[in-house]
């Protein structure tokens, strides 16, 4: 017996050696993932007819992490009409982090989001933060206004989905998919949507689905697989649209954040997103196999049009200015791996024009109008 | 090691006498209950489903996050394939412990069954490729865990004084627990070194299931039970029905079954619990930790208290504190302080009932019908909590979760007032003493 034991213990030993040593060869393959594909990010950004990316660096084509980090979000604020937020996506150290582009140059913020939106003096930062065992586990809003840099955390179990700061950053949104946990055998996409209404101190959270009244509301509005996504404001602020989805048919609802009311606006889209100037919507319908094309359509009038981009896009579509609308693929050949990368495209929505890359490496981009 | 025949005691009522204890030593009884319990073959199979637990938990715990991001297969599918299979792998378990029984090789089923487990380790990780789904891996071992689990706990039966039968499968329940506690941060301890790489986090479950394999098979020592021919040549239907008829068997089973069926899902009642609360969500993981840490320490208190005051009692009994919860969660405010005494509750209830019930069953029948004994009353069990989780989800469907938890209050109540009478010793004649 005592011979067994010991022959046990020498295995077990043997073990425990090979799995440390596995575990250390992953971490080092992650470490050169990541290395490469910085390499190659930095290789493409240079390549692309874009200018300088690090604010302050002495040699412009030097690496991006030598970039200038602004300690304090709201040193940077208020923000100014043609600023663009963004999560930056070059892997490596500064992967995750909130940017700001400004005068052509990539800023990056020393604050990790995986969605980001802002107006001239809020930001709306979703974070998922690490629950115990490092799991995804809560949503942190970070609001920043010139008075201050503050966070709220408000809870939903889920990844970060969408957050749209309106115009006049007094409403806010925020949507979470909440993803199920192994044991609890709900797998189903349900997402919890809120709108949060004032600023600092002051801010409090609504509940589309609960604390709003659906004027001309149908029994699908109540369904139990129902999904509230996608909330764009109007540039007053008190306007929005949102989208509401059962049974694998969505629908937009028009609302009044002051009146906290919605009624439907439009079947068979999702994810809409309005013009700063509150005359275009883009929205997204599907066209099968879980793709979508993205459709215009002229506020209290006209039919959709087909917008001329051929690629599916997943995120909700922000506007540059009230003809150009901007959204985030995945970058060809980094969509996967540790650190994936999405570009951000630009589209005129006039007829005739193409999609042109934006900014490489970027996701989740948020105009400041 | 330990002889073969034994006289088959009552369950212990209180002042009950030791049977002579394993070695047959006189020195051996006046050692505590404890220690007596924990004899090598107790401990070497808790070491085993601890090891094997960190394995399986690593995996499980990692399989949603794997699952969406690299095969894209959705969580709820894979739950209602996983629930659907647990229903039918009864046969499976019955069989296994059948064949433990008349072949006597208890700790050779059970070392299959963890074999077969620790060998789908290694499909998962041709998997990590995207060449094969996961999925068959993760149900065949499955399959694995409904061999080797009665088998399992009839070796330990086997292997301590059937006076602290109570006692030694708390041992075993909670180095079992603390092994389920221990997988998840393992495995996000891997993933924090190394993001993403889901293979390390199989290779290492691999290796501990394989290590798991390794302590059973060189370290666990096999009882022979002596069987006559005819037992020996039975067949699985010839035993099973044979087990059915042992005095008190069937109503014990059916009696668990039912409860099982009154008794609310851990999970639907962490379900409750936070969508009634404005809890940090960062909280809910905790909540199966929380439960699993009370499980962990009052598994042996509880086994004890089983050996010494009744087994019956205390696994009826051990049901009240899920009455009280279903109550509070009805009726009372969810405040900090109410969640963790839920927890305790559920804990409460997992360690009364859970190694109670096998050292109940354990009790009924001769060692030659263990497996086969302890297997009739967790299939009834098991397919009592799948009927359990049908029915609660319905119920709130339909109508809301309050509702559902009062009825299944109810139930309860009226479930152990039945089992008492069903179970108590009037009503089951004492059985005879086996004779060699």
């Amino acid at each position: 017996m005592r011979s067994r034991l010991a022959i046990v213990a020498a295995l077990i030993a043997l073990c425990l050696t090979a799995g440390v040593a596995y575990v250390g060869v992953a971490r080092q393959r992650v470490d050169d993932d990541i290395d490469r594909a910085n390499a190659e990010a930095e290789a493409f950004i240079e390549d692309w007819e874009g200018p300088v990316y690090a604010e302050g660096a002495d040699d412009p084509t030097g690496p991006t992490t030598s970039t200038t980090f602004a300690p304090f979000v709201s040193e940077r604020l208020p923000f100014r009409p043609g600023d663009l937020v963004f999560v930056n996506q070059i892997p490596g150290d500064e992967y995750g982090r909130l940017g700001l582009w400004r005068e052509d140059t990539r800023i990056i913020l020393d604050l990790a989001c995986d969605r980001a939106h802002a107006s001239r003096e809020t930001l709306v930062c979703l974070r998922p933060a690490s629950g115990p065992a490092g799991q995804r586990a809560t949503i942190e809003v970070s609001s920043v206004t010139s008075s201050g840099f503050g966070t709220e955390v408000f809870g939903a179990v889920g990844r970060p989905s969408r957050a749209r700061v309106a115009a006049d950053g007094q409403a806010s949104a925020g949507t979470v998919f909440v993803s199920g946990h192994s044991y609890l055998d709900i797998g189903q996409f349900a997402t919890a949507t809120e709108i949060f209404v004032g600023t600092g101190d002051e801010r409090e959270a609504h509940s589309v689905e609960t604390d709003f009244t659906i004027e001309g509301e149908q029994p699908r509005h109540r369904a139990v697989d129902g999904n509230w996504w996608g909330v764009t404001f109007g540039p007053d602020g008190d306007d929005f649209f949102v989208t509401y989805g059962s049974g694998g048919a969505t629908e937009i609802l028009r609302g009044s954040v002051s009146e906290q009311r919605v009624r439907p606006y439009l079947q068979g889209v999702t994810c809409p997103s309005l013009s700063p100037d509150g005359r275009t919507i883009v929205a997204k319908r599907p066209i099968g196999g879980g793709a979508f094309e993205m459709v215009a359509i002229a506020v209290d009038e006209g039919d959709p049009v087909v917008l001329p981009e051929s690629r599916s896009v997943e995120d909700q579509v922000e506007w540059l200015d009230d003809d150009t609308i901007l959204y985030a693929l995945p970058h060809e050949g980094a969509a996967d791996g540790p650190q994936p990368a999405m570009d951000i495209w630009a589209l005129d929505i006039a007829p005739g024009a193409e999609p042109e890359l934006f900014l490489p490496y970027a996701a989740s981009p948020g105009a400041v109008h | 090691m330990y002889p073969s025949l034994r006289s088959i005691p009552d369950s212990a009522g209180p002042g009950s006498t030791p049977t002579p204890s394993p070695a047959g030593d006189g020195t051996e009884r006046r050692r505590g209950a404890l220690r007596r319990a924990a004899t090598a073959n107790v401990l070497v199979l808790g070491m085993t489903s601890l090891i094997t637990d960190v394995s399986s938990e690593m995996v499980t715990a990692v399989i949603p996050l794997y699952l969406t991001t690299q095969v894209g297969f959705s969580v709820g599918a894979f739950g209602l394939f996983e629930g659907s299979y647990q229903a039918s792998s009864a046969l499976l378990r019955l069989w296994g412990a059948s064949v433990a029984d008349r072949t006597s090789r208890h700790k050779e089923v059970a070392t299959a069954g963890y074999a077969v487990s620790a060998a789908t380790r290694v499909g998962l990780l041709a998997s990590v490729s995207g060449a094969v789904s996961p999925v068959p891996f993760l149900l065949v071992d499955r399959m694995g865990k409904g061999i080797r689990a009665a088998p399992r706990d009839a070796l330990i039966s086997l292997s301590a004084d059937p006076a602290v039968l109570g006692t030694a499968f708390g041992i075993h329940r909670a180095m079992d627990t603390l092994g389920a506690l221990a997988g998840p941060l393992v495995a996000f301890f891997i993933l924090d070194l190394a993001p993403g790489a889901f293979d390390a986090v199989f290779v290492v479950s691999a290796l501990a299931a394989f290590i798991g394999v390794l302590v059973i098979g060189l370290l666990a020592q096999p009882v022979r039970v002596e069987r006559s021919r005819s037992e020996r040549a039975a067949s699985m239907v010839q035993q099973l029905r044979a087990v059915w008829q042992i005095a008190g068997v069937a109503r014990l089973a059916v009696v668990a079954g039912g409860l099982a069926v009154v008794t609310v899902s851990d999970a639907f009642v962490y379900l409750v619990v936070q969508r009634d609360t404005s809890m940090d969500p960062r909280l809910f993981p905790l909540l199966f930790a929380g439960t699993a840490v009370c499980y962990l320490a009052l598994a042996v208190p509880f086994g004890r208290l089983a050996d010494r005051f009744g087994r019956r009692q205390i696994f009826l009994a051990g049901h009240l504190p899920l009455i009280a919860l279903y109550t509070l969660l009805v009726r009372v405010e969810l405040t900090t302080g109410i969640i963790l005494l839920c927890l305790l509750l559920l804990g409460v209830y997992w360690a009364a009932t859970d190694g109670v019930i096998t050292a109940l069953a354990s009790s009924l029948v001769p060692d030659r019908h263990r497996g086969a004994g302890i297997a009739a009353v967790t299939v009834c069990i098991a397919v009592g909590r799948l009927l359990s989780s049908a029915l609660f989800g319905v119920v709130w469907s339909f109508s809301d979760a309050d509702t559902a938890l009062t009825l299944f209050a109810a139930g309860l109540a009226v479930g152990l007032v039945l089992g008492a009478r069903a179970l108590t010793p009037a009503a089951r004649p004492s059985l005879p003493e086996m004779s060699p």
